[in-house]
């Protein structure tokens, strides 16, 4: 079952994108588009805001965002 | 049959100073978060940032070295200074008429172009190469000189985009020479976002749109006039903006990543008009043009312009 923080952030995503009603977990989120450049910043906040966590951005890359599954895995895994 | 533009030489100069983009954030206003996003996701870590450089100094040294390819007994017709921001010098200082009395190239003519911002360099080189063929005597040179400073925060960061850095750069230009030939030159500038970095956060979303799409079919576009397929193309030099513009559009035109030279965006970041010139010298001195082989230079400038030029490498 997905953490309600991913939920968090897949709604903050579709609220951006209202031609869509679902977005997969492994669906590229960059490549797509869904997130550009302009709003990478506020999805950084989405996810802190989602998670209470700051992002520690040198333990983190590119491929940490790049889809759903990644962001759940990266930032909201259960310890 | 009408002579090509070739490019005589290539230079480009970088001020030695190196600082990562965490050195500026403040004075840039960047908070944490967008700090990281331009290192972890656009790929910018360094750049070239000297305050001490002057405008000059950082513009006449490439240029120099550039002019030093002129043949003997041959002349320069045309000094032409491109650069990005309209404003480089206070307006009693006509800095392309500074470059050319510092160059001692008293009899050519000196104009700037920066209507096509980061795209004028490229411009520079095609417009030059027009004028030799219409009415400079034949055996004519051109000279393009770019480069300029990030003197300021208001012209140093684009936000969500890039953060600007120091170089410069130098095009000899004749033609018929035996330089590299320029076999194209296409643009395409998008009025609707004239407003560069004074867009509404709505039309900056409508150039993220379109960014990628638009810039892959002016590639395609250069080298089908070249009467070339992608396929021919050895590299992609392109300009320095990030890494994540760069994925999207390569993404769009279904092209293969490791065809687009990006590795001076973590070293540089984006230096205006210099970027393809700096990268070209950079591949160049390497040993990684060949002779023969297709190169397509690639810019953007705000406002909007797409640009890209295919030359094709010839044994310098």
């Amino acid at each position: 079952m997905a953490s309600t923080g991913i939920e968090d952030v897949r709604t903050w995503i579709l609220s951006r994108h209202p031609e869509r009603d679902s977005l997969s977990p492994d669906e590229n989120l960059i490549e797509s588009r869904l997130v550009d450049s302009l709003s990478f910043v506020e999805l950084v906040y989405a996810i802190e805001g989602a998670s209470g966590v700051e992002i520690d951005f040198d333990t983190i890359d590119i491929q940490d965002f790049q889809t759903l599954s990644a962001i759940e895995k990266a930032f909201f895994a259960t310890v | 049959m009408t002579a090509t533009t070739t490019l005589e030489r290539i230079e480009s100069f970088l001020p030695e100073r190196s600082v990562r983009i965490d050195d500026v954030a403040d004075s840039l206003g960047l908070r944490r978060a967008e700090v990281g996003v331009f290192r972890k996701i656009y790929g910018l870590d360094r750049l070239r940032f000297d305050p001490d450089t002057g405008l000059f100094d950082l513009v006449l040294h490439s240029a120099r070295r550039a002019l030093k390819a002129l043949p003997e007994g041959r002349h320069v017709r045309y000094v032409v200074y491109a650069h990005t921001m309209q404003a480089v010098t206070p307006p009693h200082i006509d800095a392309a008429q500074v470059i050319r009395e510092e160059l001692g190239l008293h009899d050519a003519e000196a104009f700037a172009l920066t209507h096509q911002a980061c795209v004028s360099s490229l411009g520079a080189v095609d417009l030059t190469g027009e004028l030799l063929r219409a009415e400079a005597p034949e055996g004519a040179y051109a000279l393009m000189v770019t480069g300029e400073r990030a003197y300021s925060p208001k012209v140093q960061l684009i936000p969500h985009s890039a953060i600007m850095a120091d170089a410069a750069a130098a095009c000899l230009v004749t033609v018929g020479g035996p330089g590299d030939e320029v076999r194209s030159f296409t643009t395409r500038t998008l009025g609707e976002f004239a407003a560069g970095l004074d867009m509404t956060k709505e039309q900056t979303q409508g150039f993220g749109q379109v960014y990628g799409t638009v810039l892959g079919e002016v590639i395609h576009e250069a080298v089908a006039r070249a009467e070339l397929s992608f396929d021919d193309i050895d590299l992609v030099i392109p300009h320095n903006v990030n890494l994540v513009s760069w994925r999207q559009t390569i993404k769009e035109m279904g092209a293969d990543p490791g065809r687009f030279f990006l590795d001076n965006v973590p070293l540089y970041s984006h230096t205006y008009a210099a970027d393809v010139f700096v990268n070209y010298t950079t591949l160049r001195d390497r040993g990684r043009l060949v002779p023969g082989r297709h190169y397509v230079l690639v810019s953007v400038g705000l406002g909007a312009t797409f640009g890209a030029m295919v030359i094709t490498h010839r044994e310098g």
